[in-house]
């Protein structure tokens, strides 16, 4: 598997990621440059309070070799073409080593906080990125755009806003997803599609596994090189004291995952939809508290990875190794043996 | 007179058909350093065939003094609340150097080249505008979002995704303009506004300025501290041979923007309406090479700043000083002794 990991590394932590969604702006050269150091294959980078596509600019200026992905940017806010050139940019600036992640969002963020009207994200997506693989491949071939559907027409070509081709590789798009559609545009129109970590082995493999093909064969495509992403929810730390810690904060995350209902699905699968909908109850009652004890370590052992970091890699790659081509992981980091600690990690997973 | 430059240094708007100057994105970091050092107060870049703020991202990491901005950036193919998060975190970058500034585009690229329905752009963009204060002021004191108007309506807000209050909270918003209703909605609700190329002194005078007012005193504002930052048609070169190119490309493009319908009233100000019709018919006609020998030496002089090196900075400086608050100015810098030049017209443009 390749590795990625969000920023900032130094609290970036796989279980809770960083508890507010901040980064620090100032910091990001630098935060890249120790992460392509420590030997990841790329950095994940998140549509939060920060514009993602200014956090990949400067991730991509400072580093060399590693991919640096959105991972991932709310799509339907800005246009196709918006986006289409945004990325353009970025491949040209890091000779091909950015990562289009795009995903969705659910209708109240894109009504309420975005100001748009919602409409079906499944065949809306679809478009989406039919329409930004039509503009590239316009730049790409110095022909006219022609793009149409039910969401966008595209079609005008001036030639003081079409940006010149690009002398690198094309750039890669991954979806995120939950949902059966969602998994079936990807592997119509995407090259990978990246899980949400509430999203178990077992629910990869006989939900979103078979969506994906199904949407590979409906598209007449081959799913060879096709990326599956995952962001596997993790309880990990040096000792057994600070693993208890890790296994509380990562109960309740799952206890929360469990009253969403967008993810009710998963629990489904699981033959957990009843635990779904009595946290989803508790949860519209505020009653907090009470959901984390409602995960039992059964449940736990399912959403979540829990080890040591001398075992965590190898409780990883059993897990995950078999579905998956790129997972996110990381442990916080402040000091050099910490480092040292985490690149040994990275390159197990890697291997 | 503020100095500001485009990238690359040297750019000047093409002639009818000649090829645009592309910026480099591998150049930005050393060319931003680079207008820094010249002494310039601002850099600025448009949106053409790069993410305007990808580019500013850059200019913003490799400076420390210089302000940075979009002149302009397109606003409404991205939500209001993506345009104010990417400010946002320009601002933040920067530490205060970052100038927001929009336009609207034409009907037929938002409807053809970015897939969105138009609206009439000026009480649009009077939404859009309204909309990103409130996005800001509400992430700047943590109060709930509540923004209502005829384009957007704002209410959620979750922790996750809601930015932390910054050091300058105030982030100038510029609106390009040609047209008096536009002008107007920036004297209601921006900073500053853009004067089109075409926009002459004149125009400028007795169009835009008693537009901004109007639209100052409709909403209650004072102009105090308002900008006004042009990006004038210049023919220049270091002798009189050269000029003689420069003006040509000048003429060139002063023909285009007679031809195109959207400029009319900064051609029928100065009694050339019949003058713009006839370019209009020519270029529905392809007939391009025509066009440019309609331009006579008193019109180019109306609309284009021309002269040597020697005297161009005077001459802006003329035009312009009364009137307005930045302007865009820059020669092409091939060496130390270029570069030497341009400091010196940059020190006598700013000078008070």
């Amino acid at each position: 598997m390749k590795v990625e990991t969000v920023l900032p590394l130094g609290k970036a932590d796989s279980g809770l990621k960083v508890a507010d969604g901040a980064i620090d702006i100032r910091g990001v050269a630098g935060d890249a440059t120790l992460i392509e150091r420590i030997g990841f294959d790329g950095l994940a980078i998140r549509d939060n309070k920060d514009d993602p596509y200014v956090v990949s600019t400067l991730a991509l200026q400072a580093t060399r070799r590693v991919s640096v992905a959105t991972s991932v940017a709310i799509a339907f806010p800005r246009s196709p073409t918006v986006t289409a050139m945004t990325a353009w940019s970025l491949a040209r600036l890091s000779g091909g080593r950015f990562v289009l992640g795009l995903g969705s969002q659910v209708k109240g963020h894109i009504e309420r906080r975005f100001g748009m009207k919602w409409k079906a994200p499944g065949p809306w997506m679809r478009n989406y990125v039919l329409a930004v693989r039509a503009l590239w491949e316009a730049w790409q071939q110095e022909k006219p755009v022609k793009h149409k559907s039910e969401d966008y027409e595209i079609n005008l070509n001036v030639p003081v806003f079409t940006p010149a081709p690009l002398d690198c590789g094309p750039i890669p798009i991954h979806l995120a997803g939950v949902n059966p559609y969602m998994c079936q545009v990807a592997g119509e129109v995407a090259d990978a599609l990246r899980t949400h970590p509430v999203c178990t082995p077992h629910f990869i493999e006989t939900v979103m596994l078979p969506a994906v093909r199904r949407g590979a064969q409906k598209a007449g495509r081959d799913l060879a090189g096709f990326g599956i992403g995952v962001s596997p929810l993790v309880a990990t730390a040096a000792d057994e004291a600070g693993l208890v810690e890790k296994i509380a904060d990562i109960r309740g995350r799952i206890a929360f995952y469990g009253s969403t209902p967008a993810y009710a699905a998963v629990f489904e699968a699981h033959g957990l939809g009843a635990l779904a909908q009595d946290l989803n109850r508790l949860s519209r009652e505020q009653r907090w508290p009470e959901m984390s004890a409602l995960v039992d370590d059964a449940v736990l052992e399912l959403f979540a990875t829990v080890g040591l970091h001398r075992e965590i890699v190898a409780k990883l790659k059993a897990r995950y190794a078999p579905v998956a081509t790129l997972i996110e992981f990381s442990i916080p980091v402040r000091n050099p043996d910490d480092e040292q600690t985490l690149a040994t990690m990275v390159r197990e997973l890697q291997a | 007179m503020k100095a500001e430059t485009l990238l690359p240094l040297g750019k000047v708007d093409p002639g009818l058909r000649a090829p645009e100057q592309a910026l480099d994105i591998h150049r930005v970091v050393q060319d931003a350093a680079l207008v820094e050092e010249l002494g310039y107060d601002g850099l600025m870049v448009e949106e053409t065939k790069q993410d305007p703020y990808i580019v500013m991202a850059l200019a913003a990491q490799a400076t420390t003094r210089v302000n940075v901005g979009t002149a302009v950036a397109i606003a409404f193919p991205r939500s209001p609340t993506v345009t104010a998060m990417s400010a946002w975190t320009l601002q933040k970058l920067s530490r205060g150097r970052f100038t927001l500034g929009l336009g609207t585009q034409v009907k037929g690229h938002i409807e053809r080249r970015f897939g969105m329905k138009w609206q009439a752009p000026g009480p649009w963009m009077r939404d859009y505008v309204l909309a990103l204060r409130a996005l800001w002021d509400s992430w700047q004191h943590g109060t709930r979002l509540d923004f209502h108007s005829p384009h957007y309506d704002l209410t959620l807000q979750v922790p996750l995704f809601t930015p932390h209050p910054i050091e300058h909270p105030a982030i100038p918003v510029h609106l390009a303009a040609v047209n008096a209703y536009l002008c107007q909605v920036a004297g209601e609700v921006a900073d500053g506004v853009r004067p089109h190329p075409v926009c002459t002194a004149h125009y400028i005078r007795e169009v835009m300025w008693p537009a901004l007012r109007r639209g100052a005193a409709r909403a209650g504002r004072s102009l105090e501290g308002f900008s006004v930052s042009i990006k004038p048609l210049i023919a220049s070169a270091p002798d009189e041979e050269a000029l003689q190119r420069r003006i040509r490309d000048v003429r060139a493009r002063v023909a285009f923007y007679a031809s195109t319908p959207a400029y009319v009233a900064c051609f029928d100000i100065h009694g050339l309406g019949d003058l713009a019709r006839e370019l209009q018919a020519l270029s529905k006609a392809q007939r391009w090479e025509e066009m440019p020998a309609r331009i006579s030496d008193e019109v180019l002089d109306l609309y284009a700043v021309v002269g040597t090196y020697d005297e161009i900075v005077d001459k802006l400086r003329a035009r312009y000083g009364a009137l307005v608050t930045n302007c865009e100015f820059s020669i092409p810098v091939q060496g130390p002794a270029d570069a030497e030049r341009l400091r010196a017209m940059v020190t006598a443009l700013r000078a008070p």
